[in-house]
């Protein structure tokens, strides 16, 4: 499975835990949620899918692993989409 | 068709090219914008007439072009390209996508999306004693003591017809400063000391982010996250001059430095009773 990392050319503004990222080239500014932010910290190291799923798994023992994968791939499709990780 | 120039805090905005129409569309508005020599013009926005509508466009910012019908419409636009243009032209200043009304002494300001019911909002909490500031548009200048809103005097909008759960206190009250009207919208005419004139400043000690929904049953205030309060002030602001992350750092300050509170609400009039503290009658 490919590892998945931060994009280049992102800056990252940490107000109070929510993060807002700001792509350099394109001026757009995303606001990330919470799933979205902690996949962002998780990647401070590049990683595939399925060990953010077990990272996020232990980190949350009681939410059904069918719904954090749910929630992760979602996130993750829409990390992807705005250019954030590669 | 007319060379003209407006007076701004930063300096004369020149207008070239506008139709006489278009400036008489615009007074109808901004009755009170002085006009002053072109000399020393910070920008200048350009009106071109096209078969589809009045093309404007500004030298202070580079963002699209846009294009309206002749009209009301048309003159609100030039007072957007306006205030957009001064603001563009010094740090200090960013404009919000905001209401705000001076409610005993304190400068409400009210964000929010077109949904908001922003109009409805300042001209309910005008019928019910505060003072106008804008309905839609507030330049807001950074200083030493923090930010302050700029009223222009700009005369209220209002959608019509007027929804059917409209009290009929607000309906009398708007019926007596019936202004021209234009399709589905109304500008409201205000009467004496009702409304703060061009230049007037207040500071923001209250800054209040609209969410209307249809469910959400009475207003409630709660007090957003930072992060949260910024998410929705992103897309309330113009201030392409600053950057995104210079956005960011400016909407955080805006937000820090008022009392911030969200209010989630369905009837605009129930909104206005409770941030007043009046009921209609």
């Amino acid at each position: 499975m490919s590892l998945l990392q931060r994009a280049p050319g992102v800056n990252v503004q940490d107000m109070d835990g929510d993060l807002f990222m700001v792509k350099r080239d394109s001026g757009e500014i995303w606001h990330l949620d919470r799933m979205a932010a902690a996949i962002w910290h998780a990647l401070e190291e590049p990683s595939d899918r399925d060990d953010l799923l077990v990272l996020f798994s232990e980190a949350f023992p009681e939410t059904p692993a069918a719904t954090l994968a749910g929630d992760l791939d979602r996130a993750l499709d829409e990390l992807r989409a705005g250019g954030l990780i590669i | 068709m007319t060379g003209r120039a407006f007076a701004t805090p930063e300096g004369p905005v020149a207008v070239q090219g506008a139709p006489e129409e278009l400036i008489e569309a615009f007074r109808e508005l901004a009755p009170d914008w002085p006009e002053c020599p072109s000399d020393g013009a910070i920008g200048t926005v350009s009106v071109t007439t096209e078969a589809a509508g009045l093309r404007m466009t500004s030298t202070g910012y580079d963002t699209p072009d846009f294009l309206f019908e002749p009209g009301l419409g048309a003159g609100n636009g030039l007072a957007g390209c306006l205030i957009h243009t001064f603001v563009a032209a010094s740090r200090d200043w960013i404009a919000l996508h905001a209401a705000a009304v001076e409610v005993e002494g304190e400068l409400l300001v009210l964000a929010g999306d077109m949904m908001a019911g922003k109009s409805t909002l300042t001209m309910a909490l005008s019928a019910l004693g505060g003072r106008i500031w804008c309905d839609d548009r507030l330049p807001v200048r950074q200083t030493a003591d923090g930010d302050e809103g700029m009223a222009l005097g700009l005369r209220p909008k209002l959608r019509w017809p007027l929804p059917v759960s409209t009290p009929e206190a607000f309906r009398g009250h708007v019926a007596a400063r019936r202004g021209p009207e234009e399709g589905a919208m109304r500008l409201i005419v205000p009467q004496t000391g009702e409304q703060a004139g061009f230049d007037a400043r207040l500071p923001v000690v209250r800054l209040i982010l609209l969410d209307r929904r249809d469910g959400a049953g009475a207003p409630v205030l709660s007090a957003p996250p930072l992060g949260d309060a910024v998410r929705r002030l992103v897309p309330c602001a113009f201030a392409p001059h600053l950057g995104p992350a210079g956005l960011l750092a400016r909407l955080r300050s805006l937000v820090e430095g008022a009392s911030c509170d969200l209010m989630t609400y369905e009837d605009t009039f129930d909104a206005a009773a409770m941030l007043t503290g009046k009921a209609w009658t």
